[in-house]
């Protein structure tokens, strides 16, 4: 099997180079040149709104909701009041991630810190960024932030503090290699799972949430 | 304007309307001549090339387009009443004639100089002098190559907007391919039925009793299957109703449609 | 295999124009994906720059193509991914098969073309394993047994009725609602299960990255994401061509895919996979196997339609066709159809059988006026064509009006004299009328216009006698 790929990879990467004009590897000084080009800045759309304003005008474009809250018992508040609107229950799975422990949620909702089993109603995660261009949230996967939690439950919650609002994705690379962070799995998600494979109607909750709620702590 | 200053234009008059539509060229000439040209029609012309270039025969094509530009070569400016074989001029035969290093400059500098009449008449000569009258609501079909090649859209119209009683009433999707497509429609007929169609519907829910366009294929294409139950709309070339030459619209015959309102 | 019937497209063509329900389809997609494209592309001042600048990225990789593919494997591997290369389309489902093992697995997919082109499901199941489509669309034509029709709404063909019908059929007869939402609901509760009873998920990939060696995963329904982090076993099938050097060459593609497709500033979904779980991550696989599929790439690369690897498969050239707006992707009878499809079954199929994919096209040119990274779809269908008259594929009739078209053409006084002659003939038949319902030899022509007569007397004629 190994023997079998190792024939393989070289076999396409001659024919690749062959088509190329080349009859080996690159120059390694150009090799460098290029493992050193520089992650350029490309054209992008330009804005101008603020950037709280223009990810909850893209998000709720996207069909999702978007609520702001002054410290963490604001969190807390929107949330429950959010539930209650939509007539959620009070059983909600929350990523068992520090962020999430500080905020005092109500003492009323059965919570468990867990990742998302297949009935689930509620999920609550926190995110890694959002991005205000396209109104995404960012959701990394890790030991504290499992990725079925994104997916799974019917509604799925997402705490963002301000200060996580980024212009660009491209800022959201800056971020992950100032960290020099590469996560399994990099989410950007932005509003409630749709499809629109029935007659171009547009539906939501395809497979993921039906759902989706940003609460913004300024 | 002294003779000498006037610029000498090579009228290149298109197979299609040298064969069916001759009026299109002699409207062109009009048009020409009051947009302050001298017009010349070499007699050795024939066609662009394009039957055999989107067919495949490369060297078919290659054969005409050096002749083309032999023919065409000494005139200041070619212009041509039909937004595709300028197209072909202008963006094919330099690639088609590049390997040819006898012919590479002259079919660039061919096709530099090489028009659509409308975008020749409004850009190159800033023609305002347009003198007709056509008491229609029109709408304009904008014909693939000549859009997508020649950037030909809004020259026609501003044009048009000088002819006295014409309304222009855009159609929906106007830049839509009306199926014509050369050899397309004859080998493809149930595709390109469909195509022309969907165009006629499209003329005919406009609202408008003419329709113009700056391509004879496409507009033979149009009157065709209009004539064979496609709705009322008349069809003429775009030079013949600035040129204020419009006699029985295309697939009318003699004594039908009641001439020019 | 399907490349046999190629040569039933005049059929297939006459059959998809006669489906009414088809043509009703067909008609809503294209008028709701053309909308939808172009007030999100007008949205954006810099598209145009946006897309000059993907065309370059798109180029420069595949220029340094080995590079960028040795630099993105050694990525997967740093992150724990398996790479698996593929030299053919036979080699790439081996490798499937092979990592999923013994039969019987429960095998949850994601929407991939990869794996239609490799015709992955039947090997799949012809080794005893369970396939389940996951993509509503796909979900749909597999239940009917058929292939996608579009690259991105794989049951663009498919009327509401007709998926209640199936639905009906395949879930039990059980009396549900309707309208949409009950049947996204009932297929939502129905595949459910399978993610999460999924032994192994398979998905395709958008792009993959050379610089952290992530699969890039772009979908609205959320269905990729569940088939690559729920199931113990992730396989991502993608072909060499999905390499982009950097992340922020991604977010500028991610802004032309959505755009381009479905007319949104980004899809829903839209996740980057470096490879399987992690120690101490919470879930995701404990395997991940990216299989890198070449099949006729390299050699692409190294010809004449090397700009066709530079397709992101957003679609929009389908959505944005006449010809497919007419016909619809079936009567391509190919993994891609459209325009992109039509350059590309030539390739796999061979120009003998495909031939008339790359001529039933008026070469109008606004596939490539929306194609995202500026592919000269018109320009590379008429290089088929070139290579047909070459080796002499199509019909004798054909050519023989070519040569002599073309033998007239290089002889005005010939040609003046013949045209002379076939104008007399066209108003001696057509008398005072102004179009003819019939003439000889323009059968194609008449059959579903009338042909307008002529006015008489060639221009040329008419000036050389001094008529102005």
């Amino acid at each position: 099997m190994k023997a079998g790929n190792d024939a393989a990879r070289a076999e396409i990467l001659r024919a690749i180079r062959r088509a190329l004009g080349r009859d080996g590897p690159l120059d390694p000084g150009i090799a460098r040149a290029l493992a050193a080009r520089a992650a350029q800045p490309h054209p992008r759309p330009h804005y101008s709104a603020g950037l709280a304003q223009r990810f909850a005008q893209k998000l709720r474009a996207a069909d999702g909701s978007v609520d702001f809250a002054d410290n963490l018992a604001g969190i807390a508040a929107r949330v429950d009041a959010y539930l209650a609107r939509h007539k959620l229950g009070n059983t909600v799975a929350l990523a068992p991630d520090r962020r999430l422990d500080r905020i005092p949620w109500p003492a009323h909702w059965q919570a468990e810190r867990r990742n998302a089993r297949p009935g689930d109603g509620v999920g609550i995660t926190p995110a890694f960024a959002a991005v205000a261009e396209t109104g995404s949230v960012a959701l990394s996967a890790s030991a504290q932030t499992p990725a079925a939690l994104n997916l799974l439950p019917a509604t799925h919650i997402v705490i963002v503090e301000e200060q996580q609002i980024v212009p660009y994705m491209e800022d959201v690379w800056q971020l992950l290699r100032a960290a020099n962070h590469n996560p399994r799995a990099l989410f950007f998600i932005t509003g409630p799972s749709r499809t629109a494979d029935i007659e171009q109607t547009l539906q939501l909750g395809a497979h993921g949430p039906t759902r989706f709620f940003v609460v913004v702590r300024r | 304007m002294t003779a000498e200053s006037k610029p000498g234009v090579g009228l290149f008059v298109t197979c299609l309307a040298d064969l069916f539509r001759p009026t299109v060229a002699f409207a062109a000439a009009r048009l020409l001549r009051a947009a302050g040209c001298t017009v010349t029609v070499p007699p050795a012309q024939s066609c662009c090339g394009q039957p055999a270039y989107n067919s495949g025969d490369a060297r078919g094509a290659r054969r005409i387009a050096k002749r083309v530009v032999e023919v065409f070569s000494p005139y200041d400016f070619t212009v041509a009443p039909s937004g595709s074989c300028a197209a072909i001029i202008r963006e094919h035969y330099p690639a088609l004639l590049g390997d040819d290093p006898g012919l590479r400059e002259k079919s660039q500098r061919l096709a530099r100089r090489t028009y659509e009449l409308t975008t020749f008449l409004a850009d190159v000569r800033n023609f305002t002098a347009v003198d007709a009258a056509f008491n229609c609501t029109a709408t304009y079909h904008d014909s693939c190559a000549g859009l997508r090649e020649c950037g030909i859209h809004r020259q026609p119209r501003r044009l048009l907007q000088q002819v006295r009683g014409l309304t222009l009433r855009e159609m929906a999707d106007s830049d839509v391919c009306c199926g014509f497509g050369g050899t397309f429609c004859v080998k493809y007929p149930d595709i390109s039925a469909r195509m022309a169609g969907d165009k006629a519907h499209a003329i005919a829910q406009s609202g408008a009793d003419a329709v113009l366009g700056g391509d004879l294929g496409c507009l033979l294409n149009i009157a065709g299957r209009i004539k064979r139950g496609g709705g009322g709309a008349r069809v003429f070339h775009v030079a013949e109703v600035l040129a204020g030459m419009k006699g029985a619209a295309i697939g009318e015959g003699e004594g039908e449609g009641g001439g020019a309102k | 295999m399907r490349a046999a019937a190629q040569n039933n497209f005049p059929r297939r063509v006459q059959v998809a124009l006669g489906n009414e329900t088809l043509q009703r389809a067909l008609g809503r997609a294209r008028a709701g994906f053309q909308d939808k494209r172009r007030r999100a592309v007008g949205q954006v001042a810099e598209f145009e720059r946006m897309r000059r600048a993907a065309k370059e990225i798109k180029n420069h990789t595949l220029t340094h193509l080995d590079f960028y593919l040795e630099k993105f494997a050694d990525a997967v591997r740093a992150n724990g991914g398996q790479v698996h290369w593929a030299r053919t389309a036979g080699e790439a489902r081996d490798i499937v098969v092979g990592i999923c093992g013994a039969g019987g697995k429960k095998i949850a997919k994601g929407k991939t073309m990869v794996a239609e082109e490799i015709e992955l499901n039947p090997a799949l199941e012809k080794a005893g394993h369970e396939v389940t489509e996951t993509d509503l669309g796909e979900y749909i034509v597999q239940l009917a047994g058929e292939a996608p029709s579009h690259i991105i709404a794989p049951a663009v063909h498919k009327t509401r009725g007709e998926v209640l019908e199936l639905f009906a059929r395949h879930h039990g007869a059980k009396k549900r609602g309707g309208d949409t939402a009950a049947i996204v609901a009932e297929a939502r509760q129905v595949l459910r299960e399978k993610f999460t009873g999924a032994d192994i998920g398979i998905t395709g990939a958008n792009f993959l990255i050379a610089e952290t060696g992530a699969s890039v995963l772009v979908t609205n329904e959320g269905n990729g994401d569940l088939c690559s982090c729920l199931p113990p076993v992730h396989i991502v099938t993608a072909a060499i061509e999905k390499v982009l050097p950097t992340l922020e060459d991604l977010a500028l593609f991610l802004r032309l895919l959505g755009r381009s497709a479905t007319g949104q500033e980004i899809s829903n979904y839209t996740t980057l996979y470096a490879g399987a779980k992690r120690e101490g991550d919470a879930d995701g696989p404990r395997e991940f196997h990216l299989v890198l599929l070449d099949n006729g790439r390299s050699a692409m690369l190294g010809g004449e339609f090397r700009d066709m690897l530079r397709c992101i498969r957003c679609g929009a050239c389908l959505n944005h066709c006449p010809v497919y707006g007419s016909i619809g992707g079936h009567a391509y009878d190919a993994v891609y159809s459209g325009p992109m499809g039509a350059v590309l079954t030539p390739l796999s199929a061979g120009l003998r059988v495909a031939r008339d994919l790359p001529n039933a096209c008026t070469l109008n040119g606004r596939c490539r006026e929306v194609c995202p990274v500026d592919i000269p779809l018109p320009d590379l269908l008429r290089k088929h064509r070139m290579r047909e008259f070459e080796q002499k594929l199509g019909g004798a009739r054909g050519r023989l009006a070519l040569v002599l078209w073309a033998f007239f053409a290089l002889r005005p006084r010939l040609y003046q004299a013949a045209a002379g002659a076939l104008l007399y003939l066209l108003k001696k038949t057509a008398g005072r009328r102004g179009a003819l319902r019939k003439f000889p030899l323009a059968g194609g022509w008449t059959q579903s216009r009338d042909l307008p007569v002529p006015e008489g007397k060639t221009f040329l004629r008419r000036w050389a006698r001094g008529e102005r």
